[in-house]
C-alpha cells in the first residue's frame, strides 16, 4: 500500500528535482502532478480515515521511538483542501509569475511549503510539529519576499521577526511539554498535563498557542499579516490566507483542544476571536489598497472561524470547518482577481480600477461573486456557513456567545460596505476601452474557486456525512 | 545551595528575556536580529537542562559501560535541530536587512515604515 | 405546481438575461422583448396559481428544517401587484429606456429583485423569509447601480441601511429559533403566544426594526430619496411603487400571523399606550415630516420619493391601528400608492424622455405638447393627493376614519396636516411641469410613442375604475383580513356598508362630476373668452416675453421654504444618523492605528498577548 507519507515526501522530492532539472516545463509540470495526485490519493484515502484514523510507521520505528504520525479525517480533508487549491494557484502561477525571474525556484519554494503543510496535519509529535511549523514560516517567509520591492522585504522582515518570536515560545511550550511527560508524542504529552500542576499547563498552553498562532495569525500577535498578505505576489497571497493560515489555526485549535485539554482555554479563544473580527473589520474599513484591504478581512475572517471552533460545541466545530472551506474558495478567488487588477493597471488602489469591470467583466463578476459569499449574502455557500456559524453560537447561549454574534452582525455590516465599494469603483462610469480580461488559465483557476462559493451550498448535504469524523479530529487525538 | 540545573534554568530565562527586551526597545534592526538570537540561546540552554541529571553520564552505548544514570539524550537533538534552523534563519534575516539597507539606506525600524494601519 | 414555477421563472429569467448580454449594445429590443415576455409569463403563472392558495410545497432541507412557500391570501394579492406592476413596468421600458448598452444588467438584477420579493411573500419559515429578504435587498442595490453615476453613490447609501437592517433581521432569526426552537411560522406562533415578555420583546424588536428601515419609516428613511431619484426613471417608478412595501409587508405577516396580534399587544403599558401606539406615531411623523420636505424638492423624481415615504405613513397609520376599517384602508393603499405613483412617474418619464430633464425649474407648459403625459399626472395626483374620484380618496378616508373612531384624534390631525402638504406639493409638480409657460428650447417636444403611453392609460384606467368602484378591490382585501384575523371589511362596490358610516363611491363620483359639469356648462356658455399668445400677459407688474418669462416656476413655495427650512435641514435624528456613520469611520481610523508598521510595537503587543492571556486563564476556574 502506498503510504500517506508521500504526502511529507513527494513535495520535497518535487521540489529538489524541479531545481536540479532547472527548466520551466519540468518545474510547472512537477507542481501541477504532485498536488494533483496528491488530491486524488487523499480523497481515496478520504472514506477510510472517515472509519478510523490511519496511523503511520517511519521508517519501522514505532512510537514512543519514532515519530508518531497519523492520518485521521481532518487532516485528509485539510490536505485535499491544502492539494486542490496550491493545484489551481500554481495553474494561475503558470501565467502571472514572471517568466525568466527565477520562476523554476519560486515554484520550488511552493512545494516546499506543501511538504510543510502536509506535515503539520500529519504529525503527532510536538517537536516534529515545531520543524514543519519552522519550514512553513521559512517558506513563507522566501515567498512574501518573492518581488525584492521594498514593500515586500519590510513585509518579510517583519513577518520573520515575529515569527522568530513565536518559535521562542512555541520552543518554550515544547520544554515544558517535555519536562512533565518525557516525550515528545502528543499522546503523551496529553496524559501527562493531566495530572501535572494547572499553572505550569497554563504556562504551556498559552506560549503555544501564542507560538503557533503567529502563523495562524490570531489576534493580537497577526500584525505581520496585513503587510506579508499585502506585499506578497497576489498568486502567494492566495496560499497565504487560502490556506496557511487555516490550516495553522486548526493545527493550533486541534492541539489546544487535545493536548492542553486539561486547561479550558475556550474563553480565552473566544475573547481573542471576537477581538480579531472587530479590529479586522474595523481597520479593512478605510482601506484604500485593495490587497491590503483584503488582508484585514482575512484576519477578521480567522476571528469568525476561530470563534466557532472555540464554541466547543460539535456543531460549533462543524460550521467553522465548513466556513474554512468557503474562505479558502473566496478568499483565494479574491486575492487572485486583485492580482491581475494590479497587473492591468499597475496600481494597487482601489479607487484606480475605476470602470475596470468593463473591462475585465468576467473578473470583475467572479469577484463580485466571492466577495458577496464572503460577506454571506444568500444564496451563496458563504450565507450558510456564517448562518451555521452564528446558530451554533446562538445554540451555545450565554453572553460572550451572543456578543460574538452580535461582532460578527456588525462587522458583517462593515465587510459589505467596503467590498461593495469595490464592486461599486469597478463599474463606475463605462469605459469604452479595449478588453484586457485575465489569462485562460488564471481565469480557469478563479472560476474554479469560484464555483466553489457559488455552489458550495450544494455540497453541504453530502458535506454533512462526512463533516462528524472530521470535525471529531478537533476534539480527540488520533 | 542553589544547583547547577538551577542557575541554568535561571540563564536561560534570564537570555530569552533579554532578547525579547532587546527586539522590543532596539530600532536597529540588527540588533533586532541579534536580541531574537540571545532569546534562542537561552531556549537552547532550557532545552538541554532539560535533560541534565547532576553527575549524569553521556548516554552512549560502549563495551563495559553501564547504561544507567545517562543524561536525558533527546533534548540534546532537540536542541541540533534548533541550531540549525536558527542558523538558517537568523542568515536570511541578515539577508534580508541588507536588502532593506539598499532599498531605504537605513536600518533604522522606526524609518522602515512603508507599510502600516 | 404553479406556485413553484412562479418562483422558478424570475430565476430562468436571470440566467437566461447573462446569456443575451453580449446582445444588449447591439439589439437591445431582444432583451427588452425577453424580459417583457417572460414577465408576462409570470403574471399569467401568478393567476394560474390561484387554486393553490393555502398549500404549502417544501425544498430543499438546510439546518435541519425544510425551505417552504406557499401562497395565503396575503401573499398572493402581493404576488398580483408585483407581477402587474413589473410587467407595466417592462411593458414602459420598450420605448423608455433607450440605452441599454449602458445599463447592461438592468433586466438581470430586475429578475433577481422579483425573485427575491416573489420568494419573500411566499415563504412560508423564517429561514426562507430570511433568505429570500437578502436576495432582494442586495438585488435592489444591483438595480439601483443601473442608473445614473451620481445615482450609484446614494444606492451605496441604500445598501448601508439594508445590510444593516438586515443583520438586525438575521439576529432576530437566531434568536426567534434559539427560543422557540423551530423555524416554521406556526410553531413561532404558538411559542410566542406564551412566551416570556422580555423574550417577546426582544424577538419583536429584532424583527420589526428591519421592516421599518426597509419601509423607510421615520426616522430610518434618509436613505430612500437619493437611492430611489437617482436611479433610472423606469426603475424610479419601480421602486416607489412596491419594492418599499416589502418592508410594510414583513409588518403585517410578522405583525397579525407570525407573532399574532394578541403577542403585540402584550408589549405596552396599557390599551392605549403599547407598542402599536409608538408605530402610530412614527407612522405620524414618516406621514407629516418628509410630505413636507417633498414641497421643496426642485427635482420631480425627488419629490415623489419624499412621498413615496410619506405616504408609507399612511399606511402605517391604517394597520396600526389594527381595526377593520383601519388595516383594509392601509392594505389598499398599498395598492392605490402602487398604481398612483407608477402613473406619475411615468409621466414624468415621458417628460424626461422628450426634455432631457426632471428639473422643476426648467420646465413648464408642457401640457400642450404632451397632453397624455398631463393627463396621467393629472389622475396620479388626485389619487395622491387623495381627492374623489381617484383611488387614493377610499385609502385615506378608511385611515382617518379609523383614525377618529379609534380614538386617536392627535394622530388623524397629523394625517390630515400631511394631506394638506400633500396636495401644495403634487399642485407644485404639475404647474411646474405642465401649466405655466413653455420655454422656447421646449418648441418642438412631441408626446412620446404609443409604447409609453400604453401603460400610461392603463394606469389611470385603473386609478379612476378602482377609485370608482373600491369594492373590486375591497373582496380581496376582506379575505386577507380574515387570515390576519382580523373581522373582514363589509364591502359593497362602491365602497362599504356599515362602519359607522357608509361610503358609496359611485354616488360620490356622481356627484363629483355633476358638479364639474356644471363648471364646465358655465365655462362653455358664460361667453367672453379670447385664446392668447403665451406672452400676452403680465406678471409682477412686468410684461412678459420669451427673455422674461413668468417667473414663478422658478423655487416655487420657496417663501415657505424659508420658514420650514429647520425642520429639515437639521432635523436632528438625520443629524445623529450622519454623525454615527462619521463616528464609525472615525472608529475606523483609530483601529486601524493599531497597526503602526513598526516592529517594536509588534514584538510588545506579542508580550503583552501573552501576559494578559496568563491573567486571563488564571481567572477562569
Amino acid at each position: 500500500m502506498v503510504s500517506p507519507m508521500l504526502f511529507i515526501i513527494a513535495p520535497l522530492a518535487a521540489a529538489f528535482l524541479m531545481i536540479f532539472i532547472n527548466r520551466r516545463g519540468a518545474a510547472l509540470a512537477l507542481s501541477l502532478l504532485t498536488p494533483a495526485g496528491l488530491a486524488i490519493l487523499g480523497v481515496s484515502w478520504l472514506p477510510a480515515t472517515l472509519v478510523r484514523a490511519q496511523p503511520i510507521v517511519v521508517a519501522s520505528i514505532k512510537a514512543p521511538l519514532g515519530i508518531p504520525l497519523s492520518l485521521d479525517a481532518l487532516g485528509a480533508g485539510m490536505a485535499i483542501l491544502v492539494a486542490v487549491s496550491s493545484v489551481l494557484i500554481v495553474l494561475y502561477s503558470s501565467s502571472y509569475i514572471h517568466r525568466g525571474h527565477h520562476e523554476v525556484r519560486y515554484y520550488a519554494v511552493v512545494m516546499i511549503l506543501l511538504t510543510s503543510a502536509f506535515g503539520l496535519v500529519l504529525t503527532r509529535d510536538i517537536f516534529n510539529l515545531f520543524v514543519f511549523f519552522e519550514i512553513l514560516c521559512i517558506s513563507s517567509y522566501i515567498l512574501v519576499s518573492w518581488e525584492q520591492s521594498g514593500a515586500a522585504l519590510e513585509a518579510s522582515f517583519k513577518y520573520m521577526v515575529l515569527g522568530s518570536i513565536g518559535s521562542t515560545f512555541l520552543l518554550v511550550s515544547i520544554a515544558l511539554a517535555y519536562k512533565a511527560a518525557g516525550s515528545l508524542a502528543m499522546a503523551d504529552i496529553a496524559v501527562a498535563f493531566d495530572s501535572a500542576p494547572r499553572g505550569y499547563v497554563i504556562m504551556a498552553a498559552v506560549t503555544f498557542l501564542f507560538g503557533v498562532g503567529v502563523e495562524a495569525a490570531i489576534f493580537p500577535v497577526n500584525s505581520w499579516l496585513p503587510d506579508a498578505h499585502s506585499s506578497a505576489p497576489s498568486s502567494i497571497s492566495a496560499i497565504l490566507s487560502g490556506f496557511v493560515i487555516e490550516l495553522a489555526l486548526v493545527v493550533t485549535f486541534r492541539v489546544l483542544n487535545t493536548v492542553f485539554a486539561a486547561v479550558d482555554v475556550l474563553p480565552l479563544l473566544q475573547i481573542i476571536a471576537i477581538a480579531g473580527v472587530l479590529v479586522g473589520e474595523f481597520s479593512a474599513f478605510g482601506q484604500k489598497d485593495l490587497k491590503r484591504m483584503l488582508a484585514y478581512s482575512s484576519i477578521s475572517q480567522i476571528g469568525i472561524m476561530l470563534f466557532a471552533l472555540s464554541l466547543g460545541s460539535t456543531a460549533g466545530a462543524q460550521a467553522g470547518l465548513s466556513h474554512l472551506l468557503m474562505h479558502a474558495g473566496a478568499k483565494s478567488a479574491l486575492f487572485l482577481i486583485a492580482g491581475y487588477f494590479i497587473l492591468r493597471t499597475g496600481s494597487r488602489l482601489i479607487d484606480d480600477y475605476t470602470g475596470l469591470g468593463y473591462r475585465m467583466p468576467v473578473s470583475a463578476a467572479l469577484f463580485g461573486l466571492a466577495a458577496l459569499s464572503l460577506v454571506g449574502a444568500p444564496p451563496l455557500f458563504g450565507f450558510f456557513t456564517k448562518f451555521q456559524i452564528l446558530a451554533a453560537a446562538a445554540a451555545t447561549g450565554g453572553g460572550l456567545a451572543w456578543f460574538g454574534i452580535a461582532s460578527i452582525l456588525s462587522g458583517t455590516v462593515l465587510e459589505a460596505v467596503y467590498l461593495f465599494r469595490v464592486i461599486r469603483v469597478l463599474f463606475a462610469q463605462p469605459a469604452e476601452r479595449s478588453r484586457v480580461e485575465m489569462d485562460l488559465p488564471a481565469l480557469v483557476s478563479v472560476a474554479l474557486f469560484t464555483a466553489l462559493v457559488v455552489f458550495g451550498a450544494l455540497l453541504l448535504p453530502s458535506l454533512s456525512s462526512m463533516i462528524g469524523p472530521i470535525a471529531d479530529g478537533l476534539a480527540t487525538l488520533h | 545551595m542553589i544547583s547547577t540545573a538551577q542557575i541554568l534554568y535561571g540563564t536561560s530565562f534570564a537570555l530569552i528575556i533579554i532578547g525579547l527586551y532587546a527586539v522590543l526597545s532596539q530600532r536597529n534592526l540588527i540588533r533586532i536580529v541579534i536580541g531574537l538570537n540571545v532569546a534562542d540561546v537561552g531556549i537552547n540552554i532550557l532545552l538541554v537542562t532539560l535533560g541534565y541529571i547532576e553527575g549524569g553520564r553521556v548516554p552512549i552505548f560502549a563495551p563495559g559501560q553501564p547504561t544507567t544514570n545517562w543524561v536525558d539524550p533527546v533534548p540534546a537533538a532537540l536542541v541540533l535541530t534548533a541550531i540549525v534552523i536558527g542558523f538558517g534563519v537568523t542568515a536570511l534575516m541578515l539577508t534580508l536587512v541588507m536588502r532593506l539597507y539598499a532599498k531605504y539606506g537605513t536600518i533604522d525600524a522606526s524609518r522602515i515604515r512603508g507599510l502600516k494601519w | 405546481m404553479y406556485t413553484q414555477a412562479l418562483l422558478a421563472l424570475p430565476l430562468v429569467g436571470f440566467v437566461v438575461t447573462i446569456v443575451l448580454q453580449g446582445t444588449a449594445r447591439r439589439s437591445p429590443a431582444i432583451l427588452k422583448t425577453w424580459a417583457l415576455l417572460a414577465f408576462v409569463a409570470m403574471a399569467a403563472v401568478a393567476t394560474l396559481a390561484f387554486p393553490e392558495i393555502g398549500d404549502t410545497y417544501t425544498g430543499p432541507m438546510v439546518f435541519g428544517s425544510s425551505l417552504s412557500i406557499g401562497l395565503t391570501d396575503l401573499s398572493w394579492w402581493f404576488v398580483m401587484m408585483i407581477a402587474g406592476i413589473t410587467v407595466l413596468t417592462s411593458f414602459f421600458t420598450l420605448g423608455a429606456l433607450r440605452d441599454t448598452g449602458t445599463y447592461p444588467m438592468y433586466y438581470g438584477w430586475l429578475f433577481l429583485k422579483v425573485f427575491g420579493m416573489l420568494g419573500l411573500v411566499m415563504s412560508r419559515d423564517l429561514l426562507t423569509f430570511f433568505i429570500m429578504w437578502e436576495i432582494m435587498s442586495w438585488a435592489t442595490y444591483f438595480v439601483m447601480q443601473q442608473g445614473k453615476e451620481e445615482g450609484r453613490e446614494a444606492a451605496l447609501g441604500y445598501l448601508v441601511y439594508a445590510i444593516v437592517a438586515g443583520m438586525v433581521l438575521l439576529g432576530g432569526v437566531l434568536f426567534i429559533h434559539q427560543s422557540a426552537g423551530s423555524f416554521e411560522f406556526a410553531v413561532i406562533t404558538a411559542y410566542m403566544a406564551k412566551a416570556e415578555f422580555g423574550i417577546l420583546l426582544a424577538s419583536v424588536l429584532l424583527v420589526l426594526v428591519p421592516f421599518l428601515i426597509e419601509a423607510a419609516v421615520y426616522p430610518a428613511h434618509g436613505w430612500l430619496p437619493s437611492a430611489y431619484a437617482s436611479s433610472e426613471t423606469s426603475m424610479t417608478a419601480y421602486l416607489s411603487s412596491i419594492s418599499t412595501r416589502m418592508g410594510l409587508f414583513g409588518l403585517i405577516l410578522f405583525v397579525f400571523s407570525v407573532f399574532g396580534l394578541k403577542a403585540i399587544d402584550r408589549i405596552g403599558i396599557s390599551a392605549h399606550l403599547n407598542l402599536r401606539t409608538i408605530l402610530l406615531v412614527l407612522a405620524a411623523l414618516t406621514a407629516v415630516l418628509p410630505t413636507y420636505t417633498a414641497l421643496f424638492q426642485h427635482d420631480a423624481k425627488r419629490l415623489l420619493t419624499w412621498h413615496s415615504i410619506g405616504q408609507g405613513g399612511y399606511m402605517l397609520l391604517g394597520l396600526a391601528t389594527a381595526s377593520t376599517l383601519g388595516t383594509a384602508g392601509g392594505l389598499m393603499h398599498i395598492f392605490n400608492y402602487m398604481t398612483y405613483v407608477a402613473l406619475i412617474i411615468f409621466s414624468i418619464a415621458a417628460v424626461e424622455y422628450r426634455t432631457g430633464t426632471t428639473n422643476l425649474n426648467k420646465l413648464g407648459g408642457l401640457i400642450v405638447k404632451q397632453p397624455v403625459a398631463f393627463l396621467g399626472m393629472l389622475f396620479g395626483i388626485i389619487g395622491l393627493a387623495g381627492i374623489p374620484p381617484m383611488n387614493g380618496f377610499v385609502s385615506k378616508w378608511f385611515i382617518y376614519r379609523s383614525l377618529i373612531l379609534g380614538g386617536y384624534p392627535f394622530i388623524a390631525l397629523a394625517a390630515f396636516i400631511a394631506t394638506v402638504g400633500t396636495i401644495m406639493s403634487v399642485y407644485k409638480l404639475i404647474h411646474n411641469t405642465f401649466l405655466g409657460q413653455l420655454p422656447e428650447r421646449y418648441n418642438d417636444v412631441k408626446e412620446v410613442g404609443l409604447l409609453m403611453q400604453l401603460p400610461i392609460w392603463i394606469l389611470m384606467g385603473v386609478v379612476f375604475t378602482t377609485g370608482v368602484f373600491p369594492g373590486l378591490i375591497l373582496q380581496w382585501i376582506a379575505k386577507i383580513q380574515v387570515g390576519m384575523g382580523i373581522v373582514p371589511i363589509a364591502w359593497t362596490l362602491g365602497g362599504v356598508a356599515r362602519e359607522a358610516g357608509d361610503l358609496n363611491m359611485m354616488v360620490v363620483t356622481a356627484v363629483f362630476m355633476a358638479t364639474f359639469a356644471v363648471g364646465a356648462i358655465i365655462f362653455f356658455i358664460g361667453g367672453k373668452r379670447r385664446i392668447v399668445s403665451q406672452y400676452d400677459n403680465y406678471a409682477a407688474g412686468h410684461f412678459l416675453n420669451k427673455d422674461v418669462p413668468y417667473n414663478f416656476n422658478y423655487n416655487f413655495y420657496s417663501a415657505f421654504d424659508h420658514i420650514f427650512e429647520k425642520l429639515y435641514h437639521d432635523a436632528p435624528v438625520q443629524t445623529a444618523i450622519r454623525n454615527l456613520g462619521r463616528f464609525v469611520r472615525m472608529v475606523a481610523d483609530y483601529v486601524r492605528r493599531f497597526f503602526t508598521g513598526q516592529i517594536n510595537t509588534y514584538a510588545a503587543y506579542y508580550v503583552a498577548a501573552v501576559i494578559i492571556a496568563l491573567a486571563i486563564l488564571k481567572e477562569i476556574p
